[in-house]
């Protein structure tokens, strides 16, 4: 096994350019805990620091994650989709990068398939466990619903009726995707979706993750109007707006930009799975905001998350 | 008389998205390829659609499915000629009667 990691796009003439590229590449080091949901402020301070190597400097860059203890596969699959959307905008751009020291962190990396798929030209996005799934697709396929429906009925023991819930629930997050995350880029809809078994909890981490617009942008433009009312009527002001928009959708009080009100059910539906205890640990990580229903917790990141990040857990 | 539409039979044990732009088996080509021509029928035409054994249903599905053909025939019309069976989720037939009921809001 190699020792390190790239993506399959590349700088043109990359590899004869080895000697320039030594001495021109900008080494980015993730955080000792290297995960969006656990610690998205440095987790995401290091993709800003990334995506301005890549935009701004265009600089080929080494990703350092040697001394990361934590890795939880939303950052991984983060970076998938941010190079995903670097190549979809047409930066050219050449990443390298290392392993974690850490055996557990080093084995959730090697075993979610992105190391091979950046590794290699040629490998599809696949897992080598048995324990995990990991998919990714441009439209609304109620295929990969199925499968990860069929992945917890194994790995928790229930059967197809328990699993009713975690299908609505895929299916309405791979919609949104498609019908707004992207809005004028159609032809650049890609999302992500991972799932992973954990045995010492008996329960299954789900990740699925877009870097389209974001739920905040979706629906600002009734909320500014709602919100700049309320300025206007109480002289309130809120630094934690794009939290406040996710939550606002999770409640199910905007109207989306079809303005029609039967539609944008979807996103409440997936809160009550969270209020009924369906499932549990819901994270949202849209835009500039973080939001987490059932610790009742919300914050303003001060670095943007390209997208929208969910990520629940459900047990048996 | 009465047609019975076994979802997981007839159409797919996998339902999809709304509308057929977002891919396979969605709502709007469940509702129009099944439900619109039953309703189109003779009236006095029970329509009993059974909805177990699939391996579940995005909301977007049956709202289109059955909020939609609400949009079409009028939520009075629908609910007196549909008539819905879940043993395995009880709960999903109050949620379409609602979608139904709520069709234009």
């Amino acid at each position: 096994m190699k020792r390190g990691w790239a993506p399959r796009r590349r700088l043109s003439g990359f590899r004869l350019q080895a000697k320039y590229r030594r001495a021109t590449e900008l080494r980015i080091k993730a955080g000792d805990s290297f995960s969006i949901i656990n610690n998205p402020i440095e987790t995401l301070e290091t993709f800003q620091n990334l995506t301005e190597a890549v935009v701004k400097s265009k600089r080929p860059v080494y990703f350092d994650v040697r001394d990361s203890r934590t890795v939880t596969i939303d950052a991984l699959l983060y970076l998938l989709a941010l190079t995903n959307a670097f190549r979809s905008f047409g930066f050219d751009y050449a990443i390298r990068g290392n392993l974690p020291s850490d055996p557990e962190a080093k084995k959730i990396f090697l075993e979610s398939g992105i190391y091979r798929y950046f590794e290699s030209n040629s490998a599809p996005l696949k897992s080598n466990s048995q324990c995990v799934q990991v998919f990714a697709g441009f439209n609304a396929d109620p295929r990969i619903a199925k499968k990860l429906c069929q992945f917890a009925m194994a790995r928790l023991g229930v059967g197809k009726v328990a699993t009713r819930g975690l299908y609505d629930i895929v299916m309405e997050i791979i919609l949104n995707t498609v019908q707004h995350a992207y809005d004028k880029r159609p032809d650049h809809q890609k999302w992500f979706a991972y799932a992973r078994y954990e045995a010492e909890s008996e329960s299954i981490r789900f990740t699925i993750l877009d870097s389209g617009l974001g739920i905040p942008q979706t629906v600002r433009r009734s909320f500014v109007e709602h919100f700049q009312q309320l300025v206007k009527l109480f002289g309130i002001e809120s630094p934690n707006l794009d939290s406040e928009l996710i939550k606002s959708a999770l409640a199910g009080e905007f109207r989306t930009k079809t303005q029609q009100a039967y539609r944008g059910k979807g996103i409440p539906r997936i809160n009550s799975y969270e209020t009924s205890g369906y499932i549990k640990a819901l994270t949202i990580v849209s835009n500039q905001g973080y939001v987490s229903p059932a610790g009742s917790v919300s914050y303003a990141l001060p670095y943007g998350f390209l997208g929208t990040l969910y990520s629940w857990r459900m047990t048996k | 008389v009465t047609v019975l539409i076994r979802i997981s039979e007839d159409f797919t044990d996998a339902p999809g998205g709304r509308h057929r732009a977002d891919g396979e088996w969605s709502g709007e080509e469940f509702r129009e390829d099944f439900l619109e021509s039953h309703m189109g029928s003779p009236v006095g035409e029970e329509i009993v659609v059974d909805l177990d054994r699939t391996f579940g249903y995005a909301t977007s599905f049956l709202e289109e499915a059955f909020g939609g053909l609400a949009r079409v025939f009028g939520s009075q019309a629908v609910l007196s000629r549909l008539r819905f069976i879940s043993t395995e989720d009880p709960e999903l037939i109050e949620r379409i009667n609602t979608y139904i009921s709520h069709s234009h809001e």
